[in-house]
């Protein structure tokens, strides 16, 4: 958000012509998240949200917190696709999926507990514009953002 | 941005797969605007920005700080579709074009100077502004309106 200093809540929403079942499969599915995530391949669990790269190394792992499809899904958050991040604490992501009249929804990600995750709270502070608009295009149009 | 107090410099990030001067057109004619804008039709120029409701009132009347086509674009903000918001100070609003070299473009929107337009902070913060990015860019990559 802020240009100057990560903050230890971000928040971010766009507006999708999508519903919330859709939208909630595209964050859930590696087949979706690996055309719009970084190339992330994203798996859950009960226990865990894992995003894998290509290669199958796991880039960013958390606890499974809340999992309510197709409107809620809270994780944890470790950086490991990073030396200095991965030491970082865990910090915490939530995912919420409203649907709207008129045929489309709202999905707002909120990345906090960053208090004691400056290096994380950085890294990802450009990322999740970037993640969400790549999301709603590939929804939209069916094809990823970039190429 | 946030969801309890509404900040007095706020800032908006989409990516758009269009040029910047697409993007650019969108946001200074009418035609595009009155498509993903809540009906606005807004007419920008080097020196003016003037918002117009459907029905022709007058939604926004100020100053071009800053024109440099088709990369950044800077003026003031009075909400002037609401009684109460056209009575505060005017705020700033800019907006910056960047593109990304793999036929994206990045289209930030800062509006700022909110310190004495705590009820405009509040209004533009919530749904407003992300609104509107949404819709500009389903607009523009899909041809269609996003009916927000």
């Amino acid at each position: 958000m802020s240009t100057m200093t990560a903050q230890t809540t971000q928040v971010y929403s766009i507006f999708i012509r999508a519903t919330p079942e859709q939208i909630w499969d595209a964050i859930t599915k590696p087949e979706f998240t690996a055309k719009y995530f970084y190339g992330s391949l994203v798996e859950i669990t009960d226990d865990a949200w894992v995003g894998r790269f290509a290669d199958g190394s796991v880039g960013v792992t958390g606890r499974m917190i809340e999992h309510e499809p197709p409107h809620r899904l809270v994780h944890g958050w470790r950086a490991l696709y990073d030396p200095d991040t991965a030491n970082e604490d865990e910090s915490r992501v939530t995912w919420e999926i409203e649907g709207q009249d008129g045929g489309y929804s709202k999905l707002t990600v909120v990345h906090d507990r960053l208090e004691r995750s400056p290096k994380t709270a950085e890294s990802v502070a450009g990322g999740w514009s970037y993640v969400l608009s790549g999301l709603k295009t590939l929804l939209e149009t069916g094809r990823p953002l970039a190429g | 941005m946030s969801t309890t107090t509404a900040q007095t410099t706020q800032v908006y990030q989409v990516y758009i797969r269009a040029t910047p001067e697409e993007i650019w057109d969108a946001i200074t004619t009418p035609e595009f605007t009155a498509r993903y804008f809540h009906g606005a039709r807004i007419t920008v120029t080097r020196d003016h920005y003037g918002s117009r409701s459907p029905d022709g009132e007058v939604w926004g009347d100020a100053k071009t700080f800053e024109w440099d086509p088709p990369r950044r674009l800077s003026h003031g903000w009075r909400s002037m579709y609401d009684d109460e918001m056209a009575r505060e100070e005017e705020s700033r609003v800019t907006w910056e074009i960047e593109p990304q070299g793999n036929g994206t473009t990045l289209l930030t929107v800062v509006h700022d100077r909110l310190e004495g337009a705590p009820k405009t902070a509040a209004s533009v913060s919530g749904r407003g502004w992300m609104g509107v990015l949404s819709a500009l860019k389903t607009l523009l990559e899909t041809g269609e309106a996003l009916p927000l």
